[in-house]
């Protein structure tokens, strides 16, 4: 069954991710931060990331991850999937959606709004995976 | 982060941006630099004007004075020759925005070339006897607004030098002298008169040495305000990216326990924990309910606080069709009605409506105040709105037939958590937020919003936006 690897810091968030994931037969590895994330990626081999944008060593960590990961040639074929509360680009500008994907901006393969419903969730990962 | 989309086209911005780019002075500088080009080429063809008007036989005779046209033609076929040189060296300086150094040589060059073209037509054109001296002062005003007081002083000497010497070296007698006055009619010989020539060069000498201090004592201010408000730019800048980013940790560490305890709602009510009892799955239905009107409630204060802070200059605007927006707007809030079996009729004229404008703030502003009109509607009641075009303003109107506002509450709904009595108890979960914040979206478009209502029969929000 598919690896996935979800990286957020908020333990509520992870421990229920993983429980919706696993009772589909996903088979979950979760980390807390984006620390050696490319020596991780490259030992896990995951399918699919899941990635929260804000966590502990950086306000855009999530962004910069994705960044990474899109610059490695053979883990930039990894599709990332970001899962984030914080759906503001500034102050004065909120509302990220899929129409955001860029390559500079954010170069991931979708984008979703935390709480997410399980249903809406699991047909995202069907459909990147 | 990438640069925010590009800021509204206004002459104002365009310069700005230019600004941004290539700072104050080298902005200046090249624009400067293109002004003096096409004044050169209009003075080209002036001279070239100058030489056929020469040629023309004179219209008194003898004639009141009489000019060289080969003065006129040396001078703007120099002009020409340099000015279609300067053109092309500018093309290249002006587009580089790291051209400062290169820039400040090619406009003492331009002015060393104008200041000898000009002490040549000086002295074709009478010596002592013309008044073309003047058009050496606005260069001597350039170079002391972008340049040092010390080279702008020595660059004023050197002007000094130009407008003179034709007039000493009449004077001397190592150039013939020229004349513009017929002979007989002149008084004296004010080119050998040492008192009329001394006098001359003294005048320009002084009038030059005013200019120079004058506006070297106003541009040495002008750069200390200069200085002041770039300094006072960056502290604005560095505490807007601060406000940003406590913002968005506020946004964060706010929303953040929401979502989680949200998750679990969505987890039990959709069984992965297992079946639930009727009884247990209402109580989940009631705390999602809760979580999610809490999470509005944060997102409204934290979107309220930061339009509150924002002004019109740091808003990004583009132009934007409104059209589209409401009616995305429309056919939700239909949705939204649905279960209460409200109704929105719009009578919409289709074609684009473009404004300057935040897709993302009219979004908000239509939302609320559909939402608003729906919520306080009665059970299967008509929400009207329209949408008409006038002279450089757009209006937008929505009407609802419910409850109305009280005329004393009229001047508060648009407060943040005001909410009348007779909205309490008929709708007792909202915010009190949305018209506060549809308040400040039309403040930072440049629009206003009015308010008629009549109690118990319903309310009307006219919105009108600068087209």
């Amino acid at each position: 069954m598919a690896k996935i690897l979800l990286i957020d810091d908020d333990q509520d968030i992870t421990d229920n991710l993983s429980m919706i994931l696993e009772s589909q037969g996903y088979q979950v590895t979760v980390k807390g931060d984006t620390n050696r994330l490319l020596e991780e990626v490259r030992a896990l081999r995951p399918d699919l990331i899941i990635l929260d944008i804000m966590l502990p060593e950086d306000a855009q960590a999530g962004f910069k991850a994705a960044r990474l990961l899109n610059q490695d040639a053979e883990l930039g074929r990894i599709p990332v999937l970001i899962l984030s509360a914080v759906n503001q680009r500034s102050n004065l500008s909120f509302g990220f959606s899929d129409n955001d994907i860029s390559p500079d901006f954010m170069p991931v393969e979708a984008f979703l709004d935390k709480p997410v419903e399980p249903k809406v969730l699991l047909e995202k990962i069907e459909r990147l995976l | 982060m990438p640069a925010s989309p590009s800021l509204i086209d206004t002459p104002y911005q365009s310069w700005h941006a230019r600004v941004c780019e290539k700072g104050l002075r080298t902005t200046e500088m090249s624009e400067r630099s293109w002004w003096f080009i096409r004044t050169r080429w209009n003075a080209t063809a002036l001279c070239f004007l100058g030489a056929l008007w020469a040629l023309l036989p004179p219209v008194r005779d003898p004639p009141l004075f009489m000019v060289d046209y080969r003065f006129f033609l040396i001078v703007g076929g120099l002009l020409a020759a340099s000015n279609h040189l300067y053109t092309r060296l500018a093309r290249n300086l002006t587009a580089d925005p790291h051209a400062k150094t290169r820039l400040c040589r090619f406009l003492s060059l331009q002015v060393l070339t104008d200041y000898a073209n000009l002490s040549l037509l000086t002295y074709g054109l009478g010596g002592i006897e013309t008044p073309i001296l003047i058009l050496f002062l606005p260069h001597i005003i350039l170079l002391t607004l972008f340049f040092s007081r010390a080279y702008s002083f020595i660059m004023t000497w050197v002007g000094i030098f130009f407008a003179s010497l034709p007039i000493l070296l009449e004077y001397l007698g190592v150039i013939p002298v020229v004349s513009i006055f017929d002979a007989a009619r002149k008084m004296i010989d004010v080119t050998s008169s040492l008192v009329i020539t001394s006098s001359h060069i003294l005048g320009i000498i002084a009038a030059f040495l005013i200019c120079w201090y004058l506006v070297g004592g106003i541009t040495a201010i002008l750069l200390l305000r200069e200085r002041q408000l770039e300094l006072a730019l960056q502290q604005l800048q560095r505490l807007d990216r601060e406000k940003s980013q406590i913002t968005l940790r506020a946004t964060h560490e706010l929303k953040a326990p929401f979502a989680a305890i949200k998750s679990y709602v969505y987890t039990l009510r959709d069984g992965y924990c297992g079946p639930l009892p009727d009884k247990a799955r209402q109580v989940i239905d009631r705390i999602g309910e809760r979580c999610d009107l809490l999470m509005e409630k944060i997102s409204d204060i934290i979107h309220l606080s930061n339009l509150r802070t924002a002004t019109t200059a740091n808003v990004t605007l583009s132009e934007t069709d409104l059209l589209p927006i409401l009616v995305k707007e429309i056919d939700d809030a239909r949705l939204i009605g649905q279960p209460r079996g409200v109704r929105i009729l719009a009578s919409l004229d289709m074609a684009p409506c473009l404004i300057q404008a935040s897709k993302e703030h009219l979004s908000t502003l239509f939302s609320n105040l559909l939402r608003n009109a729906i919520s306080y509607s009665h059970p299967e009641g008509a929400v009207e709105v329209t949408l008409e075009r006038r002279d450089h303003q757009v209006a937008i109107q929505i009407r609802d037939h419910g409850i109305g506002i009280p005329a004393e509450h009229l001047e508060k709904i648009f407060e943040e958590h005001f909410r009348s009595n007779n909205a309490v108890r008929f709708n007792p979960n909202s915010s009190g937020m949305g018209l506060a914040l549809v308040r400040e979206i039309v403040r930072l478009h440049g629009g206003q919003i009015r308010v008629k209502s009549e109690l118990g029969a319903g309310s009307r929000f006219i919105v009108t936006l600068p087209v």
